[in-house]
């Protein structure tokens, strides 16, 4: 029975220690942000460290359940993945539902895809006194 | 609000394609670890791009000093020796995928190809 479920233990222990290994590795990057951010602002005196080390007992031992995660969230978003969720949810279903393509579906994000920008600009422009007069030919 | 977001684009068919999406960046990540497991000197390589990155990543925290040297012996350690695969994994996804846009290639690729119109 012990040797059927050692498999098992191996791979729940791999895990957890996959897990441990990694926030170790994050504590070290965001101790290393927080060195960085005091000594570009205090330089290398003695209130700098301080000030690091009471930053980063504060934020590593005390609350790093809240400030890993805002980290992780602050590097992703620094490298852009709200874009990546824009795309997903407003740019990419316009393209899937054929917007501005002929016989396609009508747009169904109306205000992020170039077919409901179209759309948009052609009601606009259609509609009377909306259009902007031009002045007369010289 | 999004769930209401994802009911929406469910009913429309969207959650086929999201599931295509997924598969696609699964794809991607697996690469690097599936090169690396079939040539050894593509491991070798990316395991000294990883260790280049770790070491500049780390000067430009704390400049050149015996700090750098000992906290890039450290996240050697446990990203290009221990747990080197993975960490192909996340570099690839993160530098190519997310900071140069080549996951919005890809979105956009898909969108292009599900088109109906």
């Amino acid at each position: 029975m012990v040797f059927e479920i050692m498999p098992l233990m191996f791979a729940l222990l791999s895990i957890g220690e996959f897990f441990s290994d990694m926030v170790f590795v994050l504590k070290i990057f965001v101790l290393l942000t927080i060195i960085s951010w005091v000594i570009m602002h205090l330089g290398k005196g003695p209130l700098a460290i301080v000030l690091i080390v009471g930053i980063s007992w504060f934020v590593l031992f005390d609350a790093f359940w809240f400030f890993g995660g805002t980290y992780v969230l602050m590097m992703l978003l620094t490298l852009g993945i709200a874009g990546i969720f824009i795309d997903l949810f407003f740019v990419f279903p316009g393209f899937a539902a054929g917007a501005g393509g002929s016989g396609g579906l009508p747009a169904e994000a109306k205000m992020s895809s170039q077919g409901g920008v179209n759309q948009r600009m052609q009601a606009f422009k259609a509609k009377p006194g909306r259009a902007r007069k031009l002045p007369p030919p010289m | 609000m999004f769930g209401n977001r994802f009911l929406e684009l469910n009913q429309q068919g969207m959650l086929q394609i999201f599931i295509l999406i997924v598969i696609a960046l699964v794809v991607v990540v697996t690469i690097p670890v599936l090169v690396m497991k079939v040539f050894p000197a593509a491991d070798w390589i990316m395991r000294i791009i990883l260790i280049f990155l770790i070491f500049t990543t780390v000067r430009g925290y704390l400049g050149s000093g015996i700090p750098t040297i000992l906290v890039t012996g450290v996240l050697i350690y446990f990203l290009v020796i221990k747990w080197a695969y993975f960490t192909a994994a996340v570099y690839i996804a993160v530098y190519f995928l997310l900071a140069l846009q080549v996951f919005s290639i890809i979105i956009f690729g898909i969108g292009m190809g599900m088109r109906k119109g």
